[in-house]
């Protein structure tokens, strides 16, 4: 673990114990976030992304989910291992998290000063009026007049509910934002908006980023640094360049074909054939071994692992892509 | 608001006519003569007509509804059959008894109800939610009267530390309180149970827990008056029924409220008693059910905005905004 490295996932373990079965959400994976990196973690629905955000904050559901074992080291001292009360004080403050749904994740009863203002409070020495004042900046920062302090969500659209709860993320200037499908919810337009807004604030507040999508798009133009995420497990990852340019999972392959392109003549878009495979009821080999056009004998009875195959670039399987392929 | 206020007391108004109307009606049905009522069994025929002719008996049907109305507007309920006292005096003797009980029920069972109801939801499952469910089952099907007689068996005979009938006093409206409120709390724990389950799988609250905040105060601040609303209606549903519904709960106690009045009257073939405390109750109820909705909107923004509250506001928003 570097000096410049402020979060540092290892061996992470993320199960849900459900009454007739057990969901292996996040299945073991390992992964560091350096101070003023920005990530992407890609994958598709189901793939243990928004776990694996929870995990970090300590706030995976429980019941039924639970954490069975692994580090999560921020600034050097594991997460997990701290008091109820420790870790809310990293919550909001040192790690923020932006959520997928703006309309669902307000407070409807509440005016959005107030809850900028409740985190403000939190994790602040301040006093009432002076913790509203820094509640009405951070609106201003995210481009909302800060008159609107004492308005309802209900009265906001989509885009401005996000901008509110960026600025709720950003109040207490934490070392690491989660953006966990941002602009997911929000129109095309707006999406361009929100993910600019983020980029922005991120440089001048000098923060890191973990940005959760299933938008390769969204990674390439956002982060330096890319994990793509099947069935609990990192299958691979590396800088953007490494990755987009010498795409060596053929899972990476498949997310890459089925997003539309307009340089290349084609009748219909290549998906990944198949399902992935049910968390509760994963194969004993590797988890895209049934969908994978390259499975070889290997894979049907051995989980591969990451390894290094140079530049940082890491790969988890027995039977990679060529060169240019 | 004003103007949602104004509409409201208006439909108040319609509604409270059909229960008249309704009541009147059904009355008219009732076997019996209302003059053997007044003058009692032994009366001659010639006495009989002659109240007839008094109380305007022999008129038609549309004529003494008419003249029913016209007298609610004068402000007049009506005079007993039996007792020949203005009924508004009696009722307005009564009415505040039972309107304290069952406000004091209400209070006493809403504050046990959301406490017992949200600890059942937030430790869904635990042995707390089993036992409080369980407790707040047996309240539901267990019948008032029963309940009553039971503390009365408790407190009055056994223990001797409360009376058990009349109502001279605080100490007298103990039981009652108690009665209402253990079945009114019964029927609030599980609103509150099912409501507050319900919020805290919703986003905002994983919003909430994300900024650090304790969770006690997660569910205080933010999932409970999420929760509210369905607790609220619940309460109102419960107080209108105790107003009424009291009969039982009244006659174990022996306390001279309005429903041990009308459960008289009807006994007694006291017809004018009867209506217009009909009238007077579904009138109570019908201010209750309107004073909640207005509550509602104290509650949720969303609604006030509904109410046509806040016009300045949502052109400002409509300005900034728009993008939905």
């Amino acid at each position: 673990m570097g000096e410049n490295t402020l979060l540092s996932v290892e061996d992470l373990v993320v199960k849900y114990f459900l009454r007739t079965s057990t969901c292996e959400a996040v299945n073991g994976i390992s992964f560091t976030i350096d101070k003023g990196e920005r990530v992407g973690l890609v994958g598709e629905t189901g793939a243990g992304k928004t776990t694996t955000a929870l995990s970090i904050l300590d706030l995976v559901p429980n019941p039924p989910g639970r954490i069975v074992s692994g580090k999560i080291i921020l600034n050097g001292e594991d997460v997990l291992a701290k008091s109820e009360a420790e870790v809310r004080k990293i919550r909001g403050n040192d790690v923020a998290m932006i959520f997928q749904d703006p309309m669902t994740s307000l407070n409807p009863v509440m005016t959005v000063g107030d809850q900028i203002t409740e985190v403000v409070r939190l994790h602040n020495d301040v006093g009432r009026f002076e913790a509203m004042d820094k509640a009405r900046d951070m609106l201003e920062l995210v481009g909302i007049p800060g008159e609107r302090y004492g308005e309802y969500p209900h009265q906001f659209s989509g885009g401005m509910k996000q901008r509110v709860l960026i600025a709720m993320a950003l109040a207490c200037n934490p070392k690491l934002l989660i953006a966990d499908e941002p602009t997911s919810a929000l129109d095309v337009t707006i999406q361009a908006q929100v993910l600019d807004l983020i980029n922005g604030l991120r440089e001048k507040l000098g923060m890191s980023l973990l940005l959760i999508t299933h938008d390769l798009g969204v990674v390439a133009e956002t982060c330096d640094r890319v994990m793509i995420m099947y069935a609990g497990s990192i299958v691979e990852s590396g800088t953007i360049r490494a990755v987009y340019k010498n795409i060596k999972h053929p899972y990476t392959k498949g997310l890459f074909g089925s997003i539309p392109r307009l340089d290349i003549e084609t009748e219909r878009l290549d998906p990944i054939k198949g399902m992935m495979p049910d968390p509760s009821n994963l194969p004993e080999g590797c988890a895209f071994c049934e969908r994978c056009p390259n499975a070889i004998e290997e894979c049907k009875t051995k989980r591969p692992q990451l390894e290094d195959i140079g530049d940082g670039h890491m790969v988890a399987c027995f039977n990679p892509l060529k060169e240019g392929a | 608001m004003l103007r949602y206020i104004v509409k409201r007391l208006l439909f108040m108004i319609i509604t409270l006519s059909c229960t008249i109307i309704f009541v009147f009606t059904l009355l008219e049905f009732t076997p019996g003569d209302p003059a053997k009522v007044i003058l009692g069994q032994t009366a001659t025929e010639d006495a009989l007509e002659a109240i007839r002719i008094q109380f305007g008996l022999n008129d038609p049907y549309i004529v003494r509804l008419g003249r029913y109305f016209a007298q609610l507007l004068r402000g007049d309920l009506g005079t007993s059959y039996i007792t020949r006292q203005p009924i508004a005096g009696a009722i307005a003797a009564r009415l505040p008894l039972t309107l304290t009980i069952a406000f004091y029920g209400i209070l006493v069972g809403s504050l046990i109800g959301i406490l017992a109801g949200t600890i059942s939801a937030v430790k869904q499952f635990s042995l707390a939610d089993r036992v409080l469910t369980f407790i707040s089952l047996f309240g539901n099907s267990a019948p008032s009267f029963w309940i009553a007689m039971l503390f009365v068996l408790i407190f009055a005979v056994k223990l001797q530390v409360l009376p058990a009938t009349g109502s001279y006093g605080f100490k007298y409206w103990i039981l009652p309180v108690a009665t209402i409120g253990l079945q009114a709390s019964s029927g609030v724990t599980r609103m509150t149970r099912s409501s507050v389950l319900e919020v805290i799988r919703q986003d905002y609250i994983r919003t909430a827990r994300s900024k650090g905040q304790v969770e006690w105060k997660v569910i205080i601040s933010h999932a409970l008056r999420n929760a509210f609303i369905p607790i609220l209606t619940q309460l109102s549903t419960q107080f209108c029924g105790y107003l009424g519904g009291t009969v039982l709960v009244e006659s174990v106690f022996a306390i001279p409220g309005i429903g041990n009045y009308v459960l008289d009257a009807v006994k007694k073939m006291d017809t004018p008693v009867v209506l217009s405390g009909i009238v007077i109750i579904c009138a109570m109820c019908s201010i209750i059910i309107l004073v909640v909705d207005i509550l509602y909107a104290f509650i949720d923004p969303r609604i006030k905005a509904t109410y046509g509250f806040g016009v300045k506001k949502k052109k400002t928003a409509k300005a900034a905004g728009g993008g939905k």
